[in-house]
């Protein structure tokens, strides 16, 4: 009978560290261990009481996730005669003959993960697969996906329950497989007799926050050649970051995810979006609750824009609100459906 | 804790901008600091103390209290009891509440912008968030959540989301 276990203050003094330890196993963009990785699949195919898998190596998800959809719909008997190693993986798992350390060299697939999907099913498009059974994998590819190191949140909760906690279970030994593919590998796709592992990221770019963030190129890169972008941990895109000069009012205007539009005016300027959007003030005051000023502007075309500021985080914000609001408390009170002037505080 | 970043005008004197007054100290609220039919923002989130938890109300399993996966949805509530109430119920239980702080105020929230309804647990309720001070609810408290609205740039009303 196995008890159950407490965390003592012991125990919580080892968590600071421990975090840092596992926030580096999951930011990794170093190689996975391809023998280790497969090794570690097979045994929890095994526990599952599943067939040994084939495995296939991915130089990125988004690779491997066309592979998978590949490798469930083509017809093993049309193999085309090609040393493209896209091609030779989908028929072979020609992956399996990477050493650890060793990765997939290939032109670019695409410079956006958008892209790389779309040339891989071009692709995999001449090799006629059966385009039900694929159409089936690639819309419900989160059924099949775990993030691997990615996703080693789940297994630094697990892993300091019995390291530093000493908690033994029976279910250990086979925990200790997932564990295995987490520290050695990288996303993967899991069915019944398939096993994509994908390579991860060559770069990953964050700030002091963990969030994924570079003001100066992607936050993230992949072998395939895919890039994404990221500021503060809000995801835009190669224009906003590169360029965020040549932003038009309007693309500023009709974005729709607030957090996204502030970091377009943020890298647009604000007083330059103010300034170009031919906003007029409306109203302004210091709102004492919050110890914040706040403006109204009505923009050119009528719009009204309640630009707060957030107490907690500093974050300017141009928040929208009907055309017949005029003052900054009625913005505030119509933004909160009219309870603002019953709140004490704000953070 | 609560940071006040200092900048320099022209003048060569020290003041500090009030929009760089941050502060993202924990809250704590009691009886006498959060009366029934008041609130407090925490980020685009409003919690207001109702009088009493609506019949309906049914326990929920997630803790979180604003749907999403991004930074700004991680309204967390660590201690306390969370439930999920059907939308006529909560705006009735609003609007009693408000009745009795403010005596003629009409509360209206759309059914979009209704969120959990939570109560404290051995006298306490704590909502964490990565970015906005911690919440801190002490005393026997219901608290309802109200989520916070904007117009899209299309001028259609939406539950703003950061």
């Amino acid at each position: 009978m196995t008890e159950k276990w407490k965390l003592t203050d012991e125990h919580r003094a080892q968590i600071p560290a421990w975090n840092d330890r596992w926030i580096k196993i999951i930011m990794s963009c170093d190689p996975i261990d391809v023998d280790k990785t497969t090794v570690a699949m097979r045994n929890m195919y095994r526990v599952a009481n599943l067939a040994n898998p084939r495995v296939i190596y991915a130089p990125s998800a988004y690779v491997g996730l066309t592979m998978l959809a590949a490798s469930a719909s083509v017809d093993p008997a049309s193999r085309p005669d090609t040393d493209d190693p896209f091609i030779q993986a989908i028929y072979d798992g020609s992956g399996n003959e990477l050493v650890s350390g060793q990765r997939w060299t290939s032109e670019p697939f695409g410079n956006t993960p958008e892209e790389v999907i779309d040339n891989c099913v071009a692709m995999i498009k001449k090799l006629e697969p059966d385009r039900n059974k694929f159409r089936t994998v690639l819309s419900n590819w989160s059924s099949y996906y775990n993030g691997g190191s990615e996703w080693g949140s789940w297994a630094s909760y697990l892993s300091f329950v019995r390291d530093v906690v000493k908690w033994t279970h029976p279910s250990i030994e086979n925990y200790s497989y997932y564990e295995q593919a987490v520290l050695c590998g990288g996303p993967r796709y899991m069915a019944a007799h398939t096993c994509i592992i994908c390579d991860r990221p060559v770069s990953r770019r964050i700030n002091s926050d963990n969030q994924l963030h570079n003001e100066t190129g992607p936050a993230i890169e992949w072998l395939c050649g895919a890039k994404v972008w990221y500021v503060g941990g809000v995801k835009v895109d190669e224009q906003i970051v590169m360029r965020p000069e040549t932003q038009t009012i309007k693309q500023i205007e009709q974005e729709n995810n607030s957090e996204t539009k502030r970091v377009r005016i943020d890298r647009y300027g604000w007083m330059r979006y103010l300034q170009d959007s031919s906003a007029k003030v409306v109203d302004k005051r210091h709102n004492d609750r919050d110890n914040q000023d706040e403006v109204l502007y009505r923009l050119r075309d009528g719009q009204r824009r309640f630009v707060c500021v957030d107490p907690s985080t500093g974050r300017r914000y141009a928040l929208g609100v009907p055309r017949e609001i005029d003052t900054c408390q009625a913005a505030q009170n119509w933004l909160s459906s009219g309870l603002d002037d019953l709140t004490v505080h704000r953070s | 804790m609560a940071t006040v970043k200092v900048t320099k005008q022209r003048t060569g004197k020290k003041v500090a901008k009030p929009e760089s007054l941050i502060n993202d100290a924990p809250r704590m609220f009691d009886d006498s600091s959060l009366e029934v039919g008041t609130g407090a923002h925490q980020g685009d989130m409003i919690f207001m103390r109702i009088c009493e938890l609506p019949k309906g109300a049914k326990p929920r399993q997630s803790r979180q209290l604003a749907i999403g996966n991004t930074q700004g949805s991680r309204h967390v509530l660590i201690t306390g009891e969370v439930y999920d109430v059907p939308a006529m119920q909560f705006e009735t239980a609003l609007q009693e509440a408000v009745s009795k702080y403010k005596p003629g105020k009409r509360v209206r929230i759309s059914a979009a912008l209704v969120g959990p309804v939570f109560t404290t647990a051995g006298g306490v309720a704590e909502v964490d968030h990565p970015e906005h001070g911690n919440h801190v609810f002490h005393g026997d408290m219901v608290i309802a959540c109200v989520y916070q609205r904007n117009l899209d740039a299309e001028e259609r009303e939406q539950r703003a989301r950061d």
